[in-house]
């Protein structure tokens, strides 16, 4: 009996190599030979075959979490894919509806945010020269102030006197910054990065990239640099490859929000991963909660007032407005009917692209796809580019949407069909994506204003 | 198909994008190694992407471009022995990793929906049974079903041999079904 059980079990291994592909040929004719005569083995065979399929099914969520694990960490170290859809919606005619519409979002005041629901009133507003506006600040300082709304002083290292810094004002590695009261202010760090602070803020500035917020909030987007942006509060350090996100302290540690990208939070209780979305609290030096926050626009409320200050458009506003675009593309989904919808028009299609694009859509699969394909139907050829760059999404139903969309402006397939699109992996599509960007070098000029 | 090795060339030549296309490359496999670790899907999809991340901020430590996947599975490996200490050492540093449903319901979109809708129970319990597995044995599903390995490929990121890699595969595949075996008579 064992012996017959060991001779088997020889043949098991063979059976799995034959279900994972690796039978070698000369194994074959053994192993059904072997089968032919023993009814353990088959059954053995039909068990192996069962769960290999059962496996297959449990592990398609698996899958999809791995492929979404790359892309995230792909998204991080990538360049950030530039939008320009917003700015097409914005066209000149639409400007003034827009701008109030904007307003509206950016300053519709929340109830229970009690610290952001009395934003400071501006005392006065000074503005830097262009050419400090739009330069980081020398490899030498930390930083440069390149917007106030009121005095900020700061702090020399060595010194024990608070002075005021000027507008353009360069801070050096080892000063302390702060904010009064009702006073906001914008710097532009040595790496291209910006910092907001919020009033009655203190930052010390410990070298380029690296920072400690001794009390109040502070705003960054931190741009892209093999070094990791780092903000020390609340006994942890918030690192950062590039990414978007708001830190404000409070009596029992701080809250971490971030915006866009991804944070790791590290410090006595281990390291901690923060998301795009997703609000972390940290008390002494440890993550102690961590929940979804779908509004990032309210969430971080304050740093509305300052951008909506600032005399010129500063790029943080764009992506704001990328922001609203997106909840009123989820509102519309979730509150009007399709045909609607579809009887608004071609003013939809940003909005609902920017939902399709953006965090909000992820719990909703079905909401999602019906959202491309209502802005394949109404989408006319400023939206070519956004759609071309859909047809890398990971949902088959939304890539075939976007696929039919541009079919339908341009009079091309690139070789592909709108149905050929939904193939998995995603990988078979990429001879015709990579068509398609070659193409959108060749025509962006004819495509991109609006009829 | 680019090579790793070209990839990570490219990578520290300057091209981020190439780092990209390693992670989407990689991405099931560290999944694979740090759900086998630590055995909670959620928990391994942070720490997979910390062991991305990791590996592109010291690319430039590693020595030998051909040796990547070795490489980026060891970081994903200490990453999750960190984890799995700071675990045992604080009571609970992060409540919502303490459950599987908590993770779940903290990062929509990983699934596609409610659980009930995408994952019957019986393909729940095979993955929980999956977990529940000897590690050699519950690595090597892991990574099959993760990603569409080859023998060959699977033997160099466990570092045996491809006869090995079938012989764990099959024991891994018989101890299930006997365990499902079990449990069918358990439950009826």
């Amino acid at each position: 009996m064992s012996e017959r059980n060991a001779s088997c079990e020889d043949f098991w291994t063979l059976i799995s190599a034959r279900l994972d592909g690796e039978l070698a040929p000369g194994d074959r004719q053994a192993l059904e030979a072997h089968l032919a005569a023993c009814a353990a083995c088959r059954s053995v065979d039909e068990a192996f075959r069962l769960q290999d399929s059962g496996l297959r099914r449990a592990f398609v969520p698996r899958r999809k979490a791995a492929a979404a694990v790359g892309e995230g960490v792909a998204a991080a170290v990538e360049a950030p894919r530039r939008r320009a859809a917003w700015r097409a919606w914005l066209a000149p005619a639409a400007a003034a509806a827009a701008g109030f519409l904007v307003a509206w979002a950016l300053f519709r005041s929340p109830e229970q945010a009690a610290r952001q629901a009395a934003p400071p009133k501006v005392a006065q507003v000074e503005r830097a020269p262009r050419e400090l506006r739009a330069q980081p600040a020398a490899p030498a300082d930390a930083a440069r102030l390149t917007f106030v709304t009121g005095k900020v002083e700061m702090l020399l290292p060595g010194s024990a006197d608070w002075v005021p810094v000027p507008t353009g004002g360069s801070i050096e590695p080892g000063t302390r910054v702060r904010t009064g009261p009702e006073v906001l202010c914008e710097l532009r760090g040595a790496d291209g990065s910006d910092l907001w602070l919020n009033e009655r803020t203190e930052v010390a500035f410990r070298q380029a990239r690296s920072f400690d917020l001794a009390r109040g909030q502070m705003g960054t987007r931190v741009e892209r640099r093999e070094a990791p942006f780092l903000v020390s509060a609340a006994g942890a350090t918030i690192a950062a490859v590039g990414t978007r996100f708001d830190v404000e302290t409070g009596p029992s540690g701080a809250v971490l929000t971030v915006i866009e990208g991804l944070t790791q939070v590290t410090g006595t209780g281990g390291a901690f991963l923060v998301r795009a979305g997703e609000r972390a609290t940290i008390v002494e030096g440890a993550v102690r909660e961590k929940e979804l926050v779908w509004n990032l626009l309210q969430a971080t409320r304050w740093l509305n007032v300052l951008l909506a200050r600032r005399p010129d458009a500063h790029p943080e506003l764009a992506r704001r407005v990328d922001g609203i675009l997106a909840l009123l593309g989820e509102a519309k989904m979730q509150e009007l009917a399709e045909e609607e919808i579809l009887e608004l028009g071609e003013s939809c299609v940003s909005p609902l692209l920017s939902y399709v694009q953006s965090s909000l859509s992820r719990p909703n699969r079905k909401l999602r796809e019906k959202a491309a394909e209502i802005a394949g139907r109404l989408a006319v050829r400023q939206h070519v580019h956004e759609l071309i760059l859909l047809l890398a999404d990971e949902s088959a139903a939304v890539r075939e949407h976007a696929a039919g969309a541009l079919r339908r402006l341009t009079g091309e397939d690139q070789g592909r069909a709108p149905r050929d699109w939904r193939q998995e992996p995603w990988d078979a599509n990429r001879p015709a994506f990579d068509r398609w960007l070659a193409w959108w070098k060749e025509h962006a000029k004819e495509y991109s204003s609006g009829p | 198909m680019q090579s790793d090795a070209d990839l990570v060339r490219d990578a520290l030549g300057g091209r981020p994008s190439a780092y990209g296309e390693l992670a989407r490359r990689w991405a099931p496999r560290v999944l694979a190694v740090c759900h086998s670790k630590v055995r909670r899907g959620g928990a391994a999809e942070d720490l997979a992407q910390e062991a991305l991340l990791r590996g592109y901020a010291g690319l430039r430590t590693l020595s030998d471009p051909e040796r990547f996947g070795a490489w980026l599975c060891g970081i994903a490996a200490r990453a999750c022995l960190d984890w799995l200490k700071a675990k045992a050492r604080t009571e609970v540093p992060f409540s919502v990793l303490s459950t599987e449903e908590g993770v779940e319901g903290l990062f929509p979109g990983k699934d596609e929906g409610p659980r009930g809708v995408e994952q019957d129970d019986e393909v729940r319990r095979l993955l929980e049974e999956v977990e529940d597995l000897p590690e050699e044995y519950r690595k090597v599903i892991f990574l099959f079903y993760y990603d569409d390995m080859t023998y060959q490929e699977a033997a160099g990121v466990l570092g045996v041999s491809p006869a090995t890699v079938n012989a764990r595969l099959t024991k891994a595949r018989a101890m299930l079904r006997q365990r499902l075996l079990t449990n069918a008579r358990r439950h009826p």
